[in-house]
């Protein structure tokens, strides 16, 4: 447009809008600028700073001195007040005193200062004089000459100034007359400094925290450097964070962004201990309500007016507050402003700087996941944990789910879920042995592991080669252990495929059809926990796709058919098997020679064949293999088993047996949870409940036999379930047959409770029909056409026909003739194909069968668009009843009629009969989850839920064939059982809320799975003993072997505090820290004989480190268990490890610390549980304290507690300690046995000592697993004892070092002498030596007649030689060459043995000692000593064994230091008890070497020492 | 003049009391009921020189006389607490206020506890001695170890141990040897002076004991409580003014 003065519009309405839009956009730059400067976070730091002030203040009011001590503080203070006057009033004094002194000072400074100059000058002038002309010109020397001059004259104008300064000193040590008495102003200062120093030791800390109060308060500077502009200087409040350069965000995989947490800008407190939620909370609460608050108020409040009134002149600060300054406030503070203030609830583990996760290294949203980078609540995407919160956000914060950040936060149900980005081994998650830090998550591992879920979705771990989760792969096939070492090594050093840990989870069912019959197994197979409740094998039938009602019309015989197919082909396979392993068992060797013949021969052949004939060879190759394999299995049971004649009192014997070989502490049986009527022979039939589900209840095992055959069957797993099972974690528990078969006799014997919904279970046998249309269905996916599938359902495959197929191809079953078995079989197959049996089941024909499900690996974050949601959000509206949430109105809605979104309650139930939830009439679905499935909201959390709540529920309203519906089987999680007192309608409800537990346990276990490739630094990766500490872990949970075995004590904290608490047994009131002194009393008191009971300070179980002062709890480790103090049993803390504690002396009121040893008698430490937590149970021994209940019960005379003897008396002998017959504990195994023994007995246990009514059972370890438990509890034993410097795995035994004993020997031997016993000593071995020389005599003897048959000449000669020395020995009563050796090499082990074995000794009452025999075999042999335990444990054992055990040891403890000076009896050994020890350990340490010595061969028996000299007394001799 | 009235008053009151209570003297016989069982010889597996050298050892559960039927080694006691079997309360005439003895003996001369059971009164002292030649250890365990510890200790020949700070208890303490595991006593302590032990013939003599209705406890090592769990409260008895009451055969049997 050319230009031209017109206006193409109006001028003056432009002028108008440019005016209005100018103004417009004023405003919306103001607004926008405060908007931008009214951010929400600046109002919360504001509040933070009132609650900040009003804490300190809190803290302040607390600290303030109470009526009493007010007096004292105030006289404090006026002291201080007085003295400082006193100062005041010297000063001035001191200075006109002292005036005319100071103008001479004055002077003489600076005649001083003059001086210097004039010197400085002069050498100035020197130096320059040198180096122009010379040190030697006249100049040169001249100036040197003056400077020494000026040297000389400073020298003494310094000393004048000093003797100035020392007269004017001289003055503040003068005395003046003061308000307070003569006095000189340094006396003063001085007082002065030590009153202050005084009184700030009183009302320091409350001083302190005033003045912080002051400093928090919000004031005018505040508000001034928070306005606009000045607030880009010193804001106080701005934006706080953290950034993380190493641990980016992943943008999608593309981009790693800096990680910036800005988290902490508004959750102030998350680091501050000191804001515990509870203590936030209650500011906002009136405190003019609180009385113990106001009574503070008033304390402080008078101190701090007397402070006023006394520094009114003064400037110190605290001083001057105004009383009120300390008023306590409410803080108006909402809800969700307490919860953003508060600590985070576990500072010892995050956030803070000293915890395992400081926040400066791991940010907030790395485990939170969430928008960091955001300041807003609804841009940080904050996520509801549940429907309630979310509508509560939606209303208070506008909240909205954020779409476009990829991680929002994780829901505080999740939260744990993302501990696995970082702990790939879920293990290391238990800290300390049995603190679990993420219960749920480990819950969901837990069961994830127990139910087999890896059988069919792997979970590998693995990602492009690096770890990013944990491992669970099914173990290779076969497994490691069979492999010859060369594959074993070839398969662990693959590094891109390392082979799997996990053991298929069910039994194999090679041999299935000696076990049970094909009836039972097809029920099962449809319906397993109607048999067994708490079974863990799914549910695959009667599920929302394939329940009758769900099935199309010609579709409603399927299900029946093919578990029948099924049950047909599991049972036609193993009969085959077993038939081979019969026929294999009568095989002569040459049939064997001629099979390995042939496979050498056609081995060789092979290559030169043509493929026709090589497909033939090669399957009498695999024929013949086959038959050698068969040959080496174990034969069927009704021929390798023969069973005794069952005895009368069979049934008795066989409950007996069963409660004590250890059953129950796998299994459970409701035939032993009550107890029995009393046997024919009297004795009662105690109650035993069984400790775990780790294996099946066999309360209905009979229900599954019906034939002898199967009784056979049950009796070769007991005695070794390997052979029917070979990866079974049952262990062989070393049982006769005879005792099998009483055992199975009873189990059998045991009426099944009749169950009307598993006797109306049917299954139907099919039809010729279905079949044939079941065949059709799978001939039709395997490629074939109508008219080719109507011919071979006609005729079957023709051999022909066949031969174009593979070998292993399904459809070899169909060969002609066709029959039913034929199509069973193959519909059989196809269906266990379908299904992935395998994954659980080791199954005849599908070794080599990869997993069906998808891979878990990452799951954690698929992306829910491809997730297929089909049409779940519609059965769950209509088959489910939506309740808000679990903790609120669960029963609200039930009541009115309405789901939680107002709807009418839909009377529908879910398809699935016998789901492991209440479908009979509610059956109660989340709210949380169900939102996740609907259109347009879903997410994996809410497919998850229904795949694993009802997961054939996404084929509702699809059309599917019956070979393509969804497949994944109906898991029970939860295993609740119905409580006592606990009517049916709350049993349902809370199990159905148990499982929604699990589930969800399970779940979050799965949403951890992100496959996240961590940087190498943030991943846990535990080394050393904590490493081994989680191998053995792993391993201890693998085969349950908590059950019977004490593993780790319990930790208990006790809250200390002036809390009264009632005494159990006086009834007299105490506080844990008066009771702790009192158990160390106790302790003192019983010790008396023993005051210094310290043999090993060093060791846990005596010494125990202080704990910080003013601490508020004490750490406690040890066991619950219950005193018996005579009528009741009072619950008392018995300690495994000492306790140190501090208190203040009563009577010196000086603080001391003491300590309680580990199991110190009369060291009571009562359990109170409102003050004591437990913050870990003790790991393991469950099984073994409820045998010891039954055991009590069956038998008090012999396992009985010693003191429980109310009304019997004990005839002969003595009711020895009923632990001692259960299995033991393990808390010192570590300590206690040599690595390479533990090793042994591990792999192949034998019995040790006779007591026990159980043996060490023999596991399927692995030596791995071996090796990972032995290093367990070396690891473990010097984790919690760091100062025993414990070795492993490798130990060096001093003993057996030729050095020690020749050292100890000479040692003794000088003993001897200075004791003048050594002649004694060669005149008690003589008649030793004699009888050792007549033995060697008469082999001598034997030599020489020998000799002279061969007529050896120089050697005849030798020997006569040798035979007369011999003699003339003997006739003399002379024998220096065994002297010489006994002095050289014996005498310490001659002694020791003698104080071994020494009659009246204590050692063979129970135990024996090689040829020395005990009064009764009760302890374990000693010969295995040197080999079984370490030195220094066998010492501190002998010395304290109480110390040791956590309940009471049969053995005494042998360390009297009361009688170190002086002992009695050194006719049998010269030492103190000490010493005593140390040499019967060596001794048995030493055993195998000195086992043929004369010394120890020929003193065995009653005489063997001579005739019993009175006084004998060994190393256990009293006062 | 006041104090000495003060004095006279009190020791009237003194007298009066003195008068109102009476004592008395329980005496009876507790007897087996049935045919007494024959004593066990003891399988002596340890130490048999010493043990055996004046002869054989019998289980010493059932010391019956033959004529009689008397129960040896019966714990006879007064008490004034169903509950406790504490004789706490009763009154104590008052030449038994404190015990005759400081020390109660036990010894182990031939591989048996000599007495084979032991009463002790609460303030004495059990005294375990060996004068055997050999080495004995000595077991106590108590019932309710909150009252007395239990402990293992060895004793030397010749020597003694001394077990002070015993506390009443219902209970008895068992006191066994491991080395012979045979040898077994019982220890019951009491808060007053009224106990006996049966002798030979099972007769006992409560002597002094105060006039009024009190509880009578039985104890037997074979037996427990008389009349079985139903005895722990002891039973009723009415000691009347007199030279002696007599509770005439207590019948006892397993």
């Amino acid at each position: 447009m050319a230009a031209s003065d017109i206006f193409y519009r109006e001028q003056k309405t432009l002028n108008v809008a440019f005016a209005v839009s100018c103004v417009a956009m004023l405003v919306s730059v103001i607004w926008m600028f405060a908007d931008d400067f009214n951010r929400p976070y600046k109002r919360d730091q504001k509040v933070f700073r009132t609650v900040e002030e009003e804490l300190s203040k809190r803290t302040a009011l607390s600290l303030a001195p109470d009526e009493a001590q007010q007096k004292e503080i105030v006289a404090s203070e006026t002291a201080v007040v007085n003295a400082r006057k006193v100062v005041a009033e010297l000063k001035p004094k001191v200075l006109s005193a002292s005036s005319k002194l100071l103008p001479v000072r004055t002077r003489t400074e600076t005649e001083l200062q003059n001086t210097k100059a004039d010197y400085d000058a002069t050498v100035s002038y020197f130096n320059i004089a040198v180096e122009h002309k010379g040190p030697l010109s006249d100049d040169a020397i001249r100036l040197k000459a003056e400077s020494e001059t000026l040297l000389t004259k400073m020298t003494a104008k310094r000393k004048d100034l000093e003797d100035r300064l020392a007269e004017l000193a001289a003055f503040d040590d003068m005395e003046f007359d003061t308000s307070a008495g003569k006095t000189s102003l340094n006396a003063a200062q001085k007082k002065l400094k030590d009153l202050e120093a005084s009184h700030k030791k009183v009302t320091g800390d409350f001083d302190r925290f005033v003045k912080l109060t002051a400093q928090k308060r919000w004031g005018l500077a505040d508000t001034f450097r928070g306005l606009p502009v000045i607030d880009g200087f010193a804001p106080p409040v701005m934006i706080k964070q953290t950034f993380h350069d190493d641990l980016p965000i992943d943008y999608g995989g593309f981009k790693y962004v800096t990680r910036y947490d800005r988290c902490t800008t508004c959750h102030l407190g998350i680091d501050k201990p000191t804001f515990d939620k509870a203590l936030v909370a209650k500011l906002a609460t009136d405190p003019s309500k609180d009385e113990e608050l106001q009574k503070q108020f008033r304390n402080a409040e008078m101190l701090l007016a007397e402070r006023q009134k006394q520094n009114s002149d003064s400037k110190q600060d605290v001083n001057a507050l105004s009383p009120n300054t300390l008023r306590p406030q409410m803080v108006s503070m909402s809800p969700a402003q307490i919860n953003m203030f508060a600590t985070h609830p576990r500072l010892d583990l995050f956030v803070e700087a000293n915890s395992k996760h400081p926040m400066e290294k791991f940010g907030c949203s790395s485990c939170h996941n969430g928008q960091g980078s955001a300041t807003g609540f609804v841009d940080a995407t904050h996520t509801p944990n549940d429907v309630p919160e979310e509508h509560k956000w939606v209303k208070e914060h506008g909240w909205r789910n954020i779409h476009d950040w990829d991680t929002p936060m994780l829901p505080k149900r999740f939260a744990e879920a993302a501990c696995v980005k970082c702990h790939h081994q879920m293990e290391s998650l238990v800290t300390e042995g049995t603190k679990v830090e993420a219960p749920k998550l480990m819950k969901g591992y837990n069961l994830v592991r127990e139910l087999g879920c890896f059988g069919c979705h792997e979970i590998s771990g693995v990602k492009s080669g690096r770890w990013v989760g944990p491992d669970m792969r099914l173990e290779p096939e076969p497994p490691l252990e069979s492999l010859t070492p060369a594959e074993r090594a070839k398969r662990l050093a693959d590094p891109a495929n390392p082979p799997g840990n996990q053991r298929k989870v069910g039994p194999s069912l090679y041999r299935i059809a000696e076990k049970t019959n094909d009836e039972w197994a097809a029920k099962w197979i449809k319906a397993p926990r109607v048999f067994r409740p708490d079974t863990k094998m799914p549910h695959f039938y009667e599920q929302a796709n394939n329940v009758a009602e769900a099935l199309p019309e010609d579709q409603k015989q399927f299900p029946d058919a093919e578990v029948r197919a099924m049950t047909h082909y599991l049972f036609a396979k193993s009969q085959a098997h077993l038939g081979a392993a019969s026929a294999a068992a009568k095989r002569t060797p040459d049939e064997i020679k001629a099979d390995e013949k042939l496979i050498e021969d056609l081995t060789a052949k092979l290559a030169e064949l043509t493929d026709a004939d090589k497909r033939d060879a090669n399957r009498k190759l695999a024929a013949a293999k086959e038959r050698l394999v068969a040959a080496a299995e174990p034969r069927p049971a009704n021929e390798s088993i023969k069973l005794p004649e069952a005895a009368a009192d069979q049934a008795e014997k066989g409950r007996h047996l069963f409660a004590t070989k250890g059953c129950l502490a796998c299994h459970k049986h409701d035939g032993l949870e009550t107890a029995g009527p009393n046997a024919a022979d009297g004795k009662p039939q105690p109650g035993l409940i069984g400790e775990t589900n780790f294996g099946p209840d066999l309360t209905r095992v009979a229900a599954k036999f019906n034939a002898k055959a199967n009784r056979q069957w049950m009796v070769q797993w007991l005695l070794n379930p390997a052979v029917h099972s070979p990866r079974t974690l049952m262990p062989t528990v070393h049982l006769t047959i005879e005792e099998a078969d009483t055992i199975a006799g009873w189990l059998l014997a045991q009426p099944a409770k009749p169950d009307p919904t598993w006797d109306a279970l049917k299954v139907d046998k099919p039809d010729t029909e279905t079949l044939k249309s079941m065949a059709q269905m799978y001939l039709r996916k395997a490629g074939l056409v109508t008219r080719e599938i109507s011919e071979v359902l006609d005729k079957g495959f023709s051999k022909e026909q066949l031969s174009y197929r593979a070998d292993d191809a399904d459809e070899q079953e169909l060969s002609a003739p066709l029959d039913d078995a034929k199509l069973m079989m193959y519909i059989g197959k196809k269906g266990i194909n379908n299904l992935g049996c395998f994954a659980c089941h080791n199954i005849p024909g599908f070794e080599t069968a990869k997993p069906i499900g998808v891979a878990l690996n990452d799951w954690g974050i698929k992306d829910p668009a491809r997730i297929a949601f089909e049409d779940a959000g519609n059965y769950v509206k209509d088959r489910y009843h939506v309740i808000p949430s679990w903790s609120k109105g669960a029963d609200d809605a039930n009541h009115h009629g309405h789901d939680a979104h107002g709807h009418a309650k839909s009377t529908a139930k879910p398809l699935e009969r016998y789901a492991p939830y209440d479908t009979s009439s509610q059956s109660l679905y989340e709210a949380f989850y169900a939102e996740k499935l609907h259109h347009g909201h879903q997410k994996r959390e809410g497919f998850l839920h229904l795949k694993l709540m009802s997961p054939r529920a996404y084929d509702y309203n699809r059309i599917k064939d019956w070979n393509d519906r969804a497949r994944m089987p109906q898991f029970k999680f939860a295993r609740a059982s119905k409580g006592a007192n606990e009517s049916d309608a709350d049993f349902v409800r809370r199990e159905a809320h148990e499982e929604a537990e699990a589930r969800e346990a399970v779940m979050t276990f799965v949403l951890g799975l992100i496959a996240e490739p961590i940087p190498t630094k943030f991943v846990h990766q535990p080394t050393g003993d904590r490493l081994a500490e989680i191998k053995g872990h792993k391993v201890i949970e693998k085969f349950n072997c908590s059950s019977c075995h004490l593993f780790g004590p319990g930790q208990y904290d006790l809250k200390l505090g002036n809390k009264k608490l009632v005494r159990p047994d006086d009834g007299s009131e105490t506080t844990v820290l008066e009771m702790l002194i009192k158990a160390h009393q106790g302790f003192m008191e019983n010790e008396v004989s023993d005051p210094k009971d310290r043999p090993y300070p060093e060791h846990v179980a005596w010494g125990a480190k202080p704990p910080p002062e003013n601490a508020d709890k004490l750490r406690a480790r040890g066991v619950i268990s219950d005193l018996n103090a005579g009528d009741k049993n009072i619950p008392m803390l018995r300690l495994s490890e000492a306790l140190a504690f501090r208190y203040t002396d009563s009577e010196t009121k000086k603080e001391k610390v003491a300590s309680i040893p580990a199991n110190a008698q009369g060291a009571n430490v009562f359990w109170f549980p409102e003050v004591m937590k437990e913050v870990a149970p003790p790991f393991g021994g469950n099984f073994a304290l409820s045998l010891k209940r039954y055991l009590t019960e069956w038998d008090p005379k012999v396992y009985g507690d010693p003191q429980s003897l109310n009304n019997y008396a004990d005839e002969g002998g003595q009711a020895p300690n009923g632990y001692a017959a259960v299995p033991p504990t393990l808390l010192h195994e570590g300590e206690r046995v040599q690595p390479d023994w533990l090793y042994q007995f591990l792999l192949n246990p034998k019995p040790i000592r006779k007591i026990p009514v159980l043996q060490m059972p023999k596991f399927s370890l692995s030596n791995e697993d071996a090796m990972a438990l032995v290093n367990y509890f070396t690891a473990v034993n010097r984790l919690r004892d760091p100062a025993l410097g414990l070795a492993g795995p490798y130990v060096k035994i001093e003993q057996r070092d030729e050095q020690y004993l020749l050292t100890k020997t000479k040692e003794y031997v000088a003993k001897l002498k200075s004791n003048n016993l050594y002649e004694d000593r060669v005149k008690e071995l003589k008649p030793v030596w004699a009888q050792s020389a007549r033995d060697a005599l008469t082999a001598a003897e034997i030599k020489l007649a020998g000799l002279k048959v061969a007529k050896d000449e120089a050697k005849v000669k030798e020997a006569e030689t040798e035979v007369n020395t011999l003699k003339s020995q003997i006739d003399a009563n002379d024998f220096p060459a065994q002297k010489a050796r006994w002095e050289e090499r014996e005498a310490y082990v001659a002694d020791a043995w003698k104080l071994v074995t020494y009659p009246g000794n204590l050692c063979l009452t129970c135990h024996q000692v090689g040829p020395a025999l005990p009064n009764e075999y009760r302890a374990p042999n000693l010969d295995t000593t040197w080999e079984r335990l370490r030195p220094e444990w066998t010492e501190r054992w002998i010395s304290y064994p109480q110390r040791l055990t956590p309940y009471a040891s049969l053995m005494q403890p042998q360390y009297k230091p009361a009688e170190a000076k002086k002992h009695s009896d050194e006719k049998v050994f010269i030492g103190t008890p000490a010493e005593q020890i140390t040499a019967s350990r060596d001794l048995l340490m030493m055993y195998p070497m000195i086992a043929d010595w004369p010394v120890v061969k020929y003193r065995v028996g009653p005489t063997a020492f001579g005739t019993v000299a009175p006084a004998a007394a060994p190393a256990t001799d009293n006062k | 003049m006041m104090r000495c009235l003060l004095l006279l008053v009190i020791m009237f009151a003194g007298q009066a009391l003195a008068a109102q209570q009476q004592w008395t003297t329980l005496k009876g016989q507790v007897v087996f009921d049935g045919e007494p069982p024959v004593p066990q010889e003891v399988n002596v597996v340890a130490d048999q020189g010493h043990c055996l050298e004046k002869g054989k050892l019998v289980n010493e559960t059932w010391i019956v006389s033959k004529t009689t039927k008397g129960v040896k080694n019966v714990f006879v006691w007064l008490a004034s607490d169903a509950a406790t079997a504490s004789g706490k309360n009763l009154p104590v005439h008052p030449s038994l206020k404190e015990p005759a003895s400081r020390k109660v003996e036990v010894d182990q001369p031939q591989c048996s506890f000599v007495p084979h059971v032991i009463g002790v009164r609460e303030g004495q002292t059990l005294v375990v001695k060996n004068s055997s030649p050999i080495t004995h250890n000595v077991r106590w365990e108590s019932a309710n170890t909150l009252k007395n510890k239990s402990d293992n200790q060895t004793i030397a020949s010749g020597k003694i141990i001394e077990i002070p700070n015993l506390k009443q208890d219902r209970l008895p303490m068992s006191v066994s040897c491991s080395i012979h595991a045979w040898m077994k006593s019982y220890v019951r302590i009491f808060d007053s002076p009224y106990f006996a032990v049966t002798d030979d013939e099972g007769r006992f003599e409560i002597k002094l004991a105060p006039v009024g209705k009190y509880r009578l406890f039985v104890w037997h090592e074979g037996v427990g409580w008389k009349g079985g769990a139903a005895g722990k409260s002891g039973e009723d008895i009415d000691l009347k003014p007199g030279p002696a009451t007599d509770t005439g055969p207590l019948k006892i049997k397993p």
